[in-house]
């Protein structure tokens, strides 16, 4: 569960992250959508302890996140470069071993078959992977390190219609495992097709939040339009 | 496995299988090897060229003992061409650069007094950056740079992608990647390292009795614990680096201030702290004495007899001629000028020295190079023991000689040598290792320390 009260950040004079205030529950995928500079990054980066908030808290699964407190959270940044000259078990093990864990192979490639990625591609280095591939591996990461919280910044950036389709299958499987999933996006079809809540965000500000069960791309737009526009 | 031995086996695996980890490891290999080789030659070199060399001496001087007019008192003065052989500790191939630079390193050439030339921490700046490719020039000025190569974007990388604040989202400190990371750039230095160390140590023939192997563990730890510094230096300055570009920048001006800038400065201020005295008051004494007793003492003193007969020598008391009385006393006061120029200059050479010793702890790249010097005995403060050694073997000498010739029989003893064993001193390459290993604990724990405080990003702002 991600829990966001009040969350501030400046600049200078300018105020990038202005009382931000919403909740991520179990199961629940939460979108924030914005343009670009609206804030998304900052606010991932401050959620995930990376940025010191000069206001307002954040809680994961119940612990409050700073600086000095990171989350325990998966992050699947918009550009998922790992290590090119491991493969993804190797991958999973090195992510595990950080965490002062270590995991079985047997548990890793299982990980990594749930998240999508066939057996074939187990041993091959990442360096050769699409970005569609390597989000998978990072999404294995999440039930390697037994998250509960998972925060992809800008998912879908980049991704061909199939390995977008895939995405959504793997993070409806994870909503289904109870994790609370916060993504940012600037993509209104995308955040229609996964999102169960929507937050927009405008410089800075949550100025709507929007209940997307059932609601279409067309009305999301719309939406966003009349709040953002 | 623990899981941080996990974490450190695949940070190797990962720097080693990149393409840029294998060029680095092979090349510290072929150069730390070919160094210890060339080392090892021409210290061999220097050992052959300095028992040929008293060999030949002793020869001459014997031929003139036995021949039909035997040395006289004015011949015996003449040591200018003896020369003695000077054991080289096997060592010494790996600071070949000294030996190279200083032909007395083998051999001493006993001009009167015995004359030490400065070491290449005396000599000049390019003395010391262009001089002979031996194993302490590559590990105090190459390995640095090799280690710069294989680890400057260890965190750099990470941070600039997005990746450290994923890699530590579960790890309660960043202690134990940092370590791992430093820990693999060392041992992907020591992959190329420790096996280009053993063929060298093997060539030098350091590995050949227990002594000789203590000293080349000794070897290995210190370059060991100076790979390990290094590296953790590196990994600093990459946590503190923004992207991999300002962390190779960083590095390369750290790289020369410490290992370039520091030690020419230090080797510079002891020169200038302790320059060296005029030479010319000493070689003129010495010319003037030798220029007097190398003269035809008979014509003289028949010339002299014939000028000034109140001066013949048959009139004089002891039957000493007092023309050569008199030249002898003057060869002796020309000779006594010599021998307080030679001590001003021998007392200014040991404080330089001295100092030396103490400046070359505030470089870390001279802590390898000083360590290594004093285990091969080719460091400054060596030099002036057997400095001191040449001038007790040469009064052994003049006396040797001088025995049968003032009728005193035979010398005991055969012909006295010079034996300087290999006097390795262990306590600056002791001293070194715990200087690296304190260097790297700070470096490590400023990274860690940095990555704890949320410095996982960029420091821009992407709002």
């Amino acid at each position: 569960m991600i829990e966001v009260r009040g969350l501030t950040k400046r600049y200078g004079a300018r105020t990038a992250v202005d009382a931000l205030s919403f909740t991520v529950g179990p199961g629940e995928l939460y979108a924030l959508l914005g343009g670009n500079g609206a804030g998304k990054t900052t606010t991932l980066n401050l959620i995930l302890g990376l940025l010191a908030a000069d206001g307002g808290e954040v809680r994961v699964d119940g612990v409050a996140v700073g600086p000095g407190a990171r989350p325990c959270a998966v992050y699947v940044p918009e550009v998922v470069a790992l290590y090119p000259d491991l493969d993804p078990l190797e991958t999973l093990a090195l992510f595990a071993s950080v965490a002062g864990r270590t995991v079985s192979e047997a548990d890793r490639a299982g990980a990594l078959t749930r998240a999508g990625l066939a057996a074939e591609h187990h041993h091959r280095r990442v360096g050769t992977f699409s970005k569609g591939m390597r989000q998978k591996v990072a999404l294995a990461l999440a039930e390697v390190q037994g998250a509960r919280s998972v925060v992809l910044d800008e998912p879908t950036s980049g991704l061909d219609p199939l390995a977008s389709a895939q995405l959504a299958e793997r993070l409806a499987a994870a909503k289904a495992g109870g994790a609370a999933i916060l993504m940012s996006t600037h993509d209104v079809l995308h955040a229609a097709n996964l999102a169960d809540r929507v937050g927009i965000l405008q410089a800075g500000r949550l100025v709507a939040e929007l209940d997307a069960t059932g609601m279409d791309a067309a009305a999301l737009l719309a939406a966003y339009q009349a709040h953002a526009g | 496995m623990s899981a941080w031995g996990q974490l450190l086996r695949l940070e190797t695996r990962r720097l080693l299988r990149s393409p840029r980890g294998r060029a680095v490891s092979a090349a510290l290999f072929v150069a730390t090897a070919a160094a210890g080789l060339l080392g090892a030659r021409l210290a061999a070199a220097h050992v052959a060229a300095g028992q040929a060399d008293l060999e030949a001496a002793r020869a001459r001087v014997e031929a003139r003992m036995r021949g039909d007019a035997p040395l006289s008192p004015v011949e015996t003065a003449l040591w200018e061409d003896t020369v003695v052989a000077r054991g080289v500790a096997p060592l010494a191939a790996l600071t070949a650069q000294d030996l190279a630079a200083l032909p007395d390193a083998a051999a001493v050439r006993l001009t009167h007094p015995p004359t030490a030339l400065a070491a290449r921490a005396e000599r000049s700046p390019a003395a010391a950056l262009l001089g002979t490719f031996d194993v302490a020039w590559l590990l105090s000025l190459v390995l640095p740079l090799a280690v710069l190569g294989l680890g400057y974007d260890a965190l750099a990388r990470d941070r600039a992608r997005g990746n450290l604040a994923a890699l530590l989202a579960f790890a309660p400190s960043a202690w134990g990647l940092v370590t791992a990371r430093v820990g693999a750039v060392t041992v992907a230095a020591l992959v190329g390292l420790g096996p280009g160390l053993a063929v060298a140590l093997a060539a030098t023939g350091a590995l050949d009795g227990p002594l000789a192997a203590t000293d080349a563990l000794l070897v290995l730890l210190l370059a060991a614990a100076a790979a390990l510094a290094f590296s953790a230096a590196t990994v600093a300055v990459s946590a503190f680096s923004a992207r991999p570009g300002t962390a190779l920048v960083a590095g390369l001006v750290g790289w020369a201030v410490v290992a370039l800038a520091l030690p020419l400065g230090l080797a510079a201020f002891a020169q200038a702290a302790y320059p060296d005295p005029d030479p010319r008051p000493e070689l003129d004494a010495t010319q003037a004495a030798q220029s007097i007793l190398t003269k035809d003492a008979d014509r003289l003193v028949a010339e002299e007899a014939r000028r000034r007969p109140e001066l013949d020598p048959e009139r004089a008391a002891d039957g000493v001629q007092s023309v050569l009385r008199f030249e002898r006393l003057r060869a002796a006061a020309h000779l006594r000028r010599v021998q307080g120029a030679g001590f001003e200059r021998r007392r200014t050479q040991a404080r330089r020295a001295e100092l030396y010793r103490l400046v070359a702890y505030l470089s870390p790249t001279t802590w390898l190079s000083h360590g290594l010097a004093a285990l091969a005995d080719t460091d400054p403060e060596a030099r002036q023991r057997f400095m001191a050694q040449a001038e007790a073997f040469q009064s052994q000498l003049a006396l040797h000689v001088e025995a049968p010739l003032l009728d005193r029989g035979a010398a005991p003893g055969g012909w006295p040598r010079l034996t300087t064993p290999p006097d390795a001193d262990r306590t600056p390459a002791l001293l070194g290792a715990a200087l690296y290993a304190a260097l790297a604990g700070l470096a490590t724990a400023l990274a860690a320390r940095r990555l704890d405080r949320g410095a996982l990003t960029p420091a821009e702002e992407d709002a």
